[in-house]
């Protein structure tokens, strides 16, 4: 039998639940005496709020708490606590939350939402950057968090990041391209929709059971809250039911959890609030749309000689996380492929849009799409191969990059050369254009060795091992779909030494699991998985201190029962006393280093474990491990800092033909080559991967949230249109490149978010390279592409 | 959400509870239009009488001019049916493209009409079919041709208590070939714009066709000019090229979030064009 598991190919653990329908979401959850809480959401983008009415809610039958800004006390929430969980003065949004009510069945609540009557003054909306800095343009926050007045709609975070001379090298360049490229706001359609279940004890004690991948901060945020109820220094107990998707919308606390906790707080009773799917798509937030101006140049041989990047990010009308994203949009526009000079400047604009948060890829495919779209612009007016052109740039292993990355495993070469392969490139690049065919590529750069984008970046395990020989990983990671269970079953199986069924992952509890900053940054395996190495490796030594003093004895006892069973056994050569340092453990099985496949000598690490807890000053092996990386903030002034112990590279390419009467795209092949460090659980993987690309290619030619005036017209799977099976007709070829990183676990990197970063470029690459068409802002619909063939 | 919910066994008894009901009542056939018009807040009903259980709206039958399909037939019967494998193979054609298997073993065929979308799937296969519609009401039947039922998006020649009781749908005559085809967004979508065509050539001339396109204009429609453009004509490259041209210029869509104008123009050109290729398997000469 096997013992080796890291790269096996193993089906994930979850799997069987959730293909049964046994998994038990946050829709699935009830409690005795629970409500159902309603948010009544603004019907203005902009708008005063004069006078809120509920006495008609709270006099309907079944109606147990209605809440308003009035009669709460007042919550911020949001990266610069700027927003509130219910308004008082003004909406700036659709989706503002303006009153609350809980009560005994979800029809009570909507009837009761209907009975509020919100008189506003309606004020003049602001829904594009360029709008919002027009002169003369309102203001949307009047002061800032501080209560400084504010005289512009600018967010007061202007990510700069300057390297070299880009005007001098713009001056010197041979060739250079300068283009405007945007993206629009995309959302996470998650299966699971987002929902939470708050509840409090007698001693006002708070539970929440919530979607969340920052359990940790999470439990922060409610804490403020908690004390600005006046519960300060009670307890929050943040569980996490399992989770139907969450691609980023769980990094940070949002309204309606807020809402549940003091809907439960004022009624007494648990209260539980579940998005439907209109809210899903209308009330939740999007990733940020961009507008990007980008110039990028080089030398007559193709060497890059300068990039140059301008961006504006639509915040919406408050700010998160996701206003951190040009932190990580700094990564790739400082680090991939080599350039000697770099200018990056972002505007972040408040507008009356819904407001913007993370999303997978964290700004990195918004900054990856201009970036790689432009350089194959460059490669045309240089006259060059854009395989060619990349391969001349790539990135080297062991080399620092401007930001100050230290990029230690690169096999970005490599991922060039299989896509190129298995692409044919060379046979097939310019060569089909009277078929409408064409091939593009596109690569991509992103943190894989953890992220430092707070102050910590560490992940807290325990490891306890029970008297039948079950392991216990207690984790602060989250699992929400991604597979970051299975594949620390595998790294916990690997490193202990036992079977991967014997392995059980237990997350999503601050009661129980130990510290952890966040499942993001495609940080989860890397991390925990180092943690458990640690604890593993004090797991083993216990283990082996314990089978020191015990393992002479279960030996002799085991012969003697084989004996009696009538087994004729000759003695073994056994010494009457060990050190820890003479066993080993695999496959469940404690043996001796010197004798490894004596069949006597030998015990199961069970009997090892009832050995050390039943007896008179026994002893447990619970071990716990706190890794945190070795990697450093970057300098908010400078943008400079080596974030990631880490880096993934991945280059996919495409071919595809187009029709031109319709101008549909048809993907003919697929090839994704990324340097993952070490495949750890296949299947995660390939899921990883499969999922990356098949989300990336919805945002590429089909996802976009429409509106008009501010308000979503597509909250619906029926206009809000995403890839799903039916669309994927073509083969996906996936190549991982194994470079065994130094800092990884069992040499892995993170694989969460990359699978996507690089796809929509590689589409509208292969795109142009067919029908000459270059689109240049997302999506790339058949409608823009026909366009652009008549000539529009 | 709150309605009462009706099973009634017969037409009488279905007609009857429409007229007695008190309020907002509405027919229920498969249910996945108008549940999600409910869900959504679009449509009030507070009762709903679903046809459900009522065998005389159950099935598909040879009758002397050709196939009868019932009002309440599963789209998914129909698309697996061999009579209408034989005899109407362009109505399967136009239902197997209609969301998905799941949809379509609720959705009937009944619904698809009387729900009147620009967009609905089966009806252009059904326009160049040339059928008729069997409306069952109180005082008894009439028949109306299919091309006279829609007076707008939603809008139906069906009297209050009438009940669409079967698609007449007449024998294929000699020679004639029929296809359809339809563009959506992503490949499980509502038609942007969709196409159907009948036509029987004499050698390589169109002797004979009925053309039809849906999402194009307020209802789905036959193109008759550019029927009469092609009729009697040899069918090649360029006569589809202008026959295309003719369709684009013909038809009144208009611009929504699902599509533009211009682009609705253009697919319902190309569509009519590749339908006719498809019919006649026409093979262009490069």
């Amino acid at each position: 039998m096997s013992t080796d598991w890291i790269g096996s190919h193993r089906p994930r653990i979850d799997a069987f639940a959730k293909a049964a329908g046994k998994s038990r979401y946050i829709h699935d959850l009830k409690l005795p005496g629970m409500l159902y809480g309603k948010i009544k959401f603004s019907q203005y983008p902009h708008a005063r709020i004069k006078q809120i009415d509920t006495s008609r809610a709270e006099k309907l039958s079944g109606v147990k708490a209605v809440l308003t800004a009035f009669n709460t006390p007042e919550i911020k929430i949001g990266f610069i606590q700027d927003n509130w969980v219910l308004k008082k003065d003004k909406v700036r949004q659709y989706r503002d939350e303006v009153a609350a009510v809980a009560a005994i069945d979800p029809d009570i609540a909507a009837e009761a939402l209907e009975l509020i009557h919100v008189e506003y003054e309606e004020l003049p909306g602001l829904f594009s950057p360029a709008e919002a800095l027009a002169s003369g343009a309102p203001l949307i926050h009047e002061t800032d968090p501080r209560g400084r007045p504010k005289n512009d709609n600018l967010l007061d975070l202007p990510w700069r990041f300057e390297h070299g001379d880009v005007h001098r090298a713009r001056e010197e360049s041979t060739f250079w391209v300068e283009d405007h490229f945007s993206t629009k706001a995309t959302t996470h359609t998650c299966m699971g929709t987002a929902g939470c279940l708050a509840e409090f004890d007698l001693q006002n004690n708070l539970t929440i059971h919530c979607k969340t991948q920052i359990p940790y901060l999470a439990q922060k945020d409610f804490h403020q809250a908690l004390t600005k109820m006046g519960l300060k220094g009670k307890n929050v107990r943040v569980q996490i039911p399992e989770l139907g998707g969450s691609f980023g919308s769980g990094l940070d606390t949002h309204s309606y959890e807020f809402l549940a906790i003091l809907l439960a707080h004022a009624s007494g009773r648990p209260v539980k609030i579940v998005m439907n799917r209109e809210e899903e798509f209308a009330c939740l937030s999007p990733r940020q749309p961009t507008e990007t101006i980008i110039a990028q140049g080089c030398d007559r041989e193709g060497k890059l000689t300068f990039r140059e990047i301008r961006m504006t990010l639509d915040n919406g009308a408050y700010t998160s996380w996701g206003a951190t994203t040009p932190s990580v949009m700094m990564l790739p526009i400082s680090s991939l492929y080599r350039v000697p000079n770099i200018s990056y400047a972002t505007q972040i604009v408040y507008t009356n849009n819904t407001y913007a948060q993370a999303m997978r890829g964290y700004g990195n495919p918004q900054a990856t799409w201009a970036l790689e779209s432009n350089l194959d612009q460059l490669a045309e007016k240089a006259s060059m191969d854009p395989y060619e052109l990349r391969l001349r740039n790539r990135n080297h292993p062991h080399e620092t990059t401007p930001m100050g990355l230290k990029i230690t495993s690169c096999g970005f070469q490599e991922c060039l050369e299989q896509v190129s392969e298995k692409l044919e490139w060379s046979a097939k690049r310019g060569s089909d254009r009277k078929k409408f065919r064409g091939v593009g590529m596109a690569a991509l750069f992103h943190t894989g060795g953890g992220a430092r984008v707070y102050r910590s970046d560490a992940s807290g395990v325990i490891l306890k091992i029970d008297d039948f020989g079950h392991v216990h990983v207690l984790t602060g990671g989250v699992e929400m779909g991604q597979g970051f269970v299975a594949s620390l079953q595998l790294v916990t199986a690997q490193a202990l030494g036992v079977s991967p069924e014997n392995v059980h992952i237990i997350f999503g509890d601050t009661a129980t699991c130990p510290w952890d900053v966040g499942t993001h940054a495609s940080r989860g395996l890397f991390t925990a998985g180092n943690a458990v190495l640690l604890a593993a490796a004090k797991a083993r030594d216990k283990i082996f201190q314990l089978a020191a003093l015990h393992f002479a004895s279960r030996v002799a006892a085991n012969i003697k029962k084989k004996r009696k069973a009538g087994e004729s056994v000759s003695d073994p050569e056994c010494r009457t006393s060990y050190d820890p340092q003479d066993f080993e453990l695999k496959n469940n099985e404690i043996f001796l280093r010197e004798a490894p496949d004596d069949p006597l000598l030998r015990v199961s690490l069970e009997e090892i474990l009832r050995q050390a807890h039943f007896r008179e000053q026994g002893q447990m092996v619970v071990s716990e491990a706190f890794y945190d990386p070795e990697n450093e903030m970057s300098d908010m002034k400078t943008g400079k800092g080596n974030i990631s112990t880490a880096y993934i590279f991945g280059v996919h390419g495409l071919e595809v033909e187009v029709d031109t009467e319709t101008g549909q795209v048809h993907i003919l092949n697929y090839v994704a080559a990324h340097d993952v460090g070490r495949v750890i659980s296949r299947q995660t993987l390939e899921g990883q991967f499969y999922g990356g690309i098949v989300q990336g290619l919805s945002y590429a030619l089909c996802e976009e949230i429409k509106t008009s005036k501010g308000k979503m017209l597509n909250p619906n799977f029926l206009d809000y249109k995403i890839f799903s099976a039916a669309d994927l007709d073509f083969p996906i070829h996936l190549e991982c490149i194994e470079t065994n990183d130094q800092a990884g676990p069992f040499g892995a990197k993170g694989v969460g978010e990359p699978g996507l970063v690089p796809v929509a470029p590689a589409v509208a690459n292969a795109v142009y390279d067919a029908v000459g068409v270059r689109i240049k802002e997302l999506p790339i619909t058949p409608e823009k592409i026909r366009a652009g063939l008549k000539g529009d | 959400m709150h309605f009462n919910y009706y099973r009634p066994e017969s037409l009488n008894q279905a007609f009857e509870l429409m007229e007695q009901s008190s309020g907002q009542s509405r027919y229920i056939a498969g249910g996945t239009d108008l549940m999600v018009q409910i869900k959504q807040g679009l449509t009030r009903a507070e009762n709903l009488i679903s046809l459900r259980q009522i065998s005389e709206l159950q099935g598909i039958e040879e009758d002397d001019s050709g196939v009868l399909i019932k009002g309440m037939t599963l789209l998914r019967d129909i698309e697996t049916d061999p009579l209408v494998r034989d005899l109407a193979p362009v109505l399967q054609q136009a239902v197997a493209s209609l969301a998905n298997v799941q949809v379509r073993n609720v959705a009937t065929l009944g619904g698809n009409l009387v729900n009147a979308s620009p967009a609905g799937d089966s009806i252009p296969a059904l326009l160049v079919l040339d059928s008729r519609l069997v409306l069952a009401g109180p005082e008894g039947e009439r028949t109306l041709p299919l091309s006279d039922f829609f007076l707008g998006p939603g809008q139906t020649r069906l009297q209050p208590l009438e009940i669409l009781k079967a698609v007449k749908i007449p024998a294929p005559f000699e020679n004639s070939r029929a296809a359809f085809s339809k563009i959506g967004r992503s490949a499980k979508d509502l038609a942007l714009v969709n196409a159907a065509v009948l036509i029987r050539l004499e050698e390589t001339t169109c002797s004979f066709c009925r053309l039809a396109a849906g999402a194009v204009g307020p209802t789905p429609q036959r193109l008759e000019q550019a029927e009469a453009l092609i009729t009697g004509r040899t069918i090649n490259t360029e006569l589809l090229e202008t026959l295309e041209a003719r369709v684009r210029q013909t038809v009144s869509p208009i611009s929504d979030l699902r599509a533009g104008e211009a682009y609705r123009r253009d697919l319902a050109g190309t569509l009519v064009k590749r339908c006719i290729r498809q019919a006649i398997a026409f093979k262009t000469e490069d």
